[in-house]
């Protein structure tokens, strides 16, 4: 690693300042295990690293006044993983985050951390966009919210400036009667990084219509991606056998998996299509998440 | 631009002051610095586990893990389990069930399986496989040490 200095701010003010006065050269580290790794391996040499694990304000797990619920950005993945409010109200999340890495990795890393690292393979981000998740990015300029959806440019890319940290994640209420599911396909039963992953969220009218569908794919693109084409021919329809046929066939023909190390694309591409139609299966047959 | 960081971190119960350099990793520390070998150098990026200790009781990568960080925090390596020359329960189950072969992994097992049992003392099967999947061992194939970890008060399926 090269030579650096290494700063932990107490306050998100005083983290700020230290970005601006380091303009450029400032890298923000949370639970390190992306970047540590990238340093060691001569990836990034960042000069000045601001530790935002010291800031008490950034780690919370809260319901805002709306029923949403706040996730402060250094919130450890293994506090997600087994806070009971989340499995009670947003279960997907907590599915998500339990599959990251080990609990060695999950002790360490954040959410905040998953999510700017922008790994489309990342295990929190199908769930996060599936639900809607937004993101509160703060600068000395201000605070801005941004969607989960949209906050991804590439591997390893989002839309986040040099000047701005993101403080905080935030999963608005569940409609009552949605159900959801993340499922997450690797090489191994144990600790891997995802060769397909798919979240969705579904919700039902009395009559049996499908009222609300998400249909979000990890791991097979540039980042996670929504796919609307699919969701659209389910919505206000009966999700009958067929029409999940069809929407599966449209996940696999929207996503633009790479072949790697860990799985040629055609491989990645069939697997959407299984893992979409069994996830749906699935999710017309089990009980609603509690809203 | 600041070239040292001061620290203080309780080894094992004893609180120490050192200086070091910010790109120093916990296991650097413990090792280098203190001489707790105990904590293995494996993969040296978080995969292996062989790095595990405890920070404030919870298993983390030593290799991933800033010594910076550890300021004020409690670190528990395997040379902190015993207590008064005796073996911790899960040092001797270790041995009865013959879960030690070569004994790389060892250390990080135990403090993982330390953290798991602390957590939930009467862990079933799976809950032990998946509590232990992020420490590798190449020898035992993980039965002898499920079943060293599950004479504590775990639950067979």
């Amino acid at each position: 690693m090269e030579p650096l200095a290494y700063f932990a701010p107490k306050s998100l003010t005083q983290a700020l300042s230290l970005l601006q006065k380091h303009e450029g050269q400032g890298k923000i580290v949370a639970g390190g295990t992306d970047l540590i790794v990238r340093m060691k391996k001569g990836l990034m040499s960042p000069r000045v690293l601001i530790d935002i694990t010291g800031i008490h304000e950034l780690r919370k797990i809260e319901r805002d006044e709306l029923g949403g619920v706040i996730v402060g950005a250094t919130t450890c993945l293994s506090d997600i993983a087994e806070n009971p409010m989340i499995r009670a109200t947003c279960p997907m999340i907590a599915d998500g985050v339990s599959v990251i890495g080990s609990v060695q990795v999950r002790n360490l890393g954040t959410i905040g951390g998953n999510i700017c690292n922008a790994s489309p393979a990342a295990d929190s981000l199908p769930s996060l966009i599936a639900l809607g998740g937004e993101i509160k990015i703060v600068s000395q300029e201000g605070t801005r919210w941004h969607d989960v959806e949209h906050f991804f440019v590439g591997p390893g890319q989002t839309v986040l400036k040099a000047s701005e940290i993101v403080s905080e994640i935030r999963i608005p209420p569940l409609s009552p009667g949605t159900r959801s599911m993340y499922l997450k396909e690797g090489r191994v039963v144990g600790v891997d990084l995802a060769v397909v992953s798919v979240a969705l969220a579904l919700r039902m009218k009395n009559g049996g219509l499908c009222e609300h569908i998400s249909i979000v794919l990890g791991a097979v693109a540039p980042t996670p991606i929504r796919v609307p084409t699919a969701e659209s021919i389910l919505r206000g329809r009966e999700v009958s056998t067929d029409l999940i046929e069809k929407a599966s066939h449209i996940c696999a023909e929207a996503s633009q998996p790479i072949t790697d190390v860990r799985s040629s694309a055609e491989y990645r591409r069939r697997l959407v299509r299984v893992l979409v139609k069994r996830g749906l299966e699935k999710l017309c047959h089990k009980e609603s998440d509690q809203g | 631009m600041k070239k040292k960081v001061k620290l203080k971190v309780n080894v094992n119960g004893d609180w120490i002051d050192k200086e070091v350099d910010p790109r120093t990793t916990l296991l650097d520390f413990l090792r280098d610095h203190l001489g707790y070998t105990g904590t293995k150098r494996g993969c040296d990026e978080g995969d292996c586990g062989a790095c595990t200790v405890l920070v404030e009781g919870k298993p983390v990568n030593s290799c991933l893990f800033l010594a910076a960080k550890a300021h004020r925090k409690k670190v528990l390596t395997i040379e902190g389990l015993q207590k008064d020359g005796k073996l911790h329960p899960l040092q001797e189950a270790f041995i009865q069930h013959g879960a030690v072969q070569c004994g790389f992994c060892t250390p990080g097992m135990i403090l993982t399986a330390k953290a798991l049992l602390d957590q939930n003392s009467h862990p079933t099967e799976s809950e032990v496989r998946k509590g232990i999947a992020g420490n590798l061992c190449r020898c035992t194939g993980y039965h002898q040490i499920v079943e060293a970890i599950l004479s504590l008060g775990g639950v067979h399926e």
